[in-house]
C-alpha cells in the first residue's frame, strides 16, 4: 500500500514539474529556431528581390557603348568659355529680344535686304541663348542691313 | 598592372576637370555680380542627383550639377527655366558635363528647396556618339 502511494506521489511530482520543464525547453528550442528561420527568410527574400531589381530594373535609354574612351576624353578636357555662359545667363534675353525687334525680316519686305535680313533672323532665333553669337550677328545685322543696335 | 595605373589617373584627372569647371563657373558668376551686371548671384556645386537619370559615365553620388542663387534677388520660375535651357542649348558644355559624370542638371532658388531638374542624357546631342 505503501509502495503504491509512493508511486503514485512520484508521478505526481513528474507529472506536475518534469514534464512541463522538458515540454517548455523544447518549446523554446522550437520557437528560437523558427525565429532564426524566420529572419534568414527574410534575409533571403530580400537578396532575391534586389537581384530582380538589379535585373530587370530600367536600362538608359541612351547607350555610349561604342563610344571612344578618347573622344569622351577629349569632350571632358575641352576648354569653356565660361563667362560666355554667365553672360547669356544674365545678358542673351534683352539682346535677343533687340536683334530679333531690329532685324525682323518683315521690316525689309520691299527691299534688296529681304533675303540677308531673313538669314540673320535664322541665325539669331537658333543662337537666341548664346550671347557671343548674338553679339557677332549683332555686328553682321550692323554691316550687311545697315541699321544701329544699341547695346 | 599599367592599364589600372593609367585608370587611376584618368579619375584623378576627371575630378581635377570636375572641380575647375565648378570653380570657373563661381567665378565667372561672382564676377559679374560685383560688377552689377547680374542681379543674383549664382553658385555651381556637386550633389547626387537623380538616379533615374543615371547613364554609362554617371558618378557615384555626384550626378548632380546644382546651380543655385546664392543671394541677390530671388529666383522667379521662368527664370530658372531660363537658365536650365541656356545650360542645355549649350552643346560643347552640356558634353563635357555628360563626360565629365554628371547626369543631372538642377536650378534651384534660393534656400535650395524649390527648383528645376532636366536629365542630361536627354539633351545629350551626342550626335555620332551615339549607337
Amino acid at each position: 500500500m505503501r509502495n503504491l502511494v509512493d508511486i503514485l506521489i512520484n508521478t505526481i511530482i513528474m507529472s506536475l514539474f518534469s514534464e512541463p520543464d522538458t515540454f517548455e525547453v523544447i518549446n523554446d528550442t522550437v520557437a528560437s529556431e523558427g525565429s532564426l528561420w524566420k529572419y534568414v527568410s527574410i534575409v533571403q527574400f530580400g537578396v532575391i528581390a534586389y537581384l530582380a531589381y538589379k535585373v530587370y530594373r530600367k536600362k538608359p535609354e541612351i547607350k555610349f557603348k561604342n563610344v571612344n574612351r578618347e573622344t569622351v576624353k577629349e569632350a571632358a578636357s575641352k576648354e569653356l568659355d565660361m563667362e560666355n555662359v554667365i553672360n547669356s545667363i544674365n545678358k542673351a534675353k534683352p539682346l535677343f529680344k533687340e536683334l530679333s525687334k531690329k532685324c525682323h525680316p518683315d521690316k525689309f519686305a520691299n527691299s534688296d535686304k529681304h533675303e540677308s535680313a531673313l538669314k540673320i533672323y535664322q541665325k539669331i532665333t537658333t543662337n537666341k541663348r548664346n550671347y557671343s553669337k548674338l553679339l557677332d550677328l549683332k555686328v553682321l545685322a550692323e554691316e550687311e542691313l545697315d541699321i544701329k543696335i544699341s547695346d | 598592372m599599367w592599364h589600372k595605373i593609367m585608370v587611376i589617373a584618368d579619375w584623378f584627372g576627371e575630378m581635377r576637370e570636375r572641380y575647375n569647371l565648378i570653380r570657373q563657373f563661381n567665378q565667372s558668376a561672382k564676377q559679374t555680380f560685383i560688377k552689377g551686371e547680374a542681379p543674383t548671384l549664382l553658385e555651381a556645386k556637386i550633389t547626387k542627383g537623380d538616379s533615374a537619370f543615371r547613364h554609362e559615365f554617371s558618378k557615384f553620388r555626384g550626378g548632380g550639377f546644382r546651380i543655385k542663387a546664392l543671394s541677390g534677388s530671388a529666383l522667379k520660375n521662368s527664370e530658372m527655366m531660363e537658365i536650365g535651357k541656356i545650360i542645355i542649348d549649350n552643346e560643347e558644355l552640356t558634353r563635357k558635363l555628360i563626360a565629365l559624370g554628371w547626369d543631372t542638371l538642377e536650378v534651384h532658388a534660393e534656400g535650395g528647396k524649390k527648383g528645376l531638374k532636366w536629365a542630361l542624357k536627354k539633351h545629350a546631342k551626342f550626335g555620332g556618339y551615339l549607337n
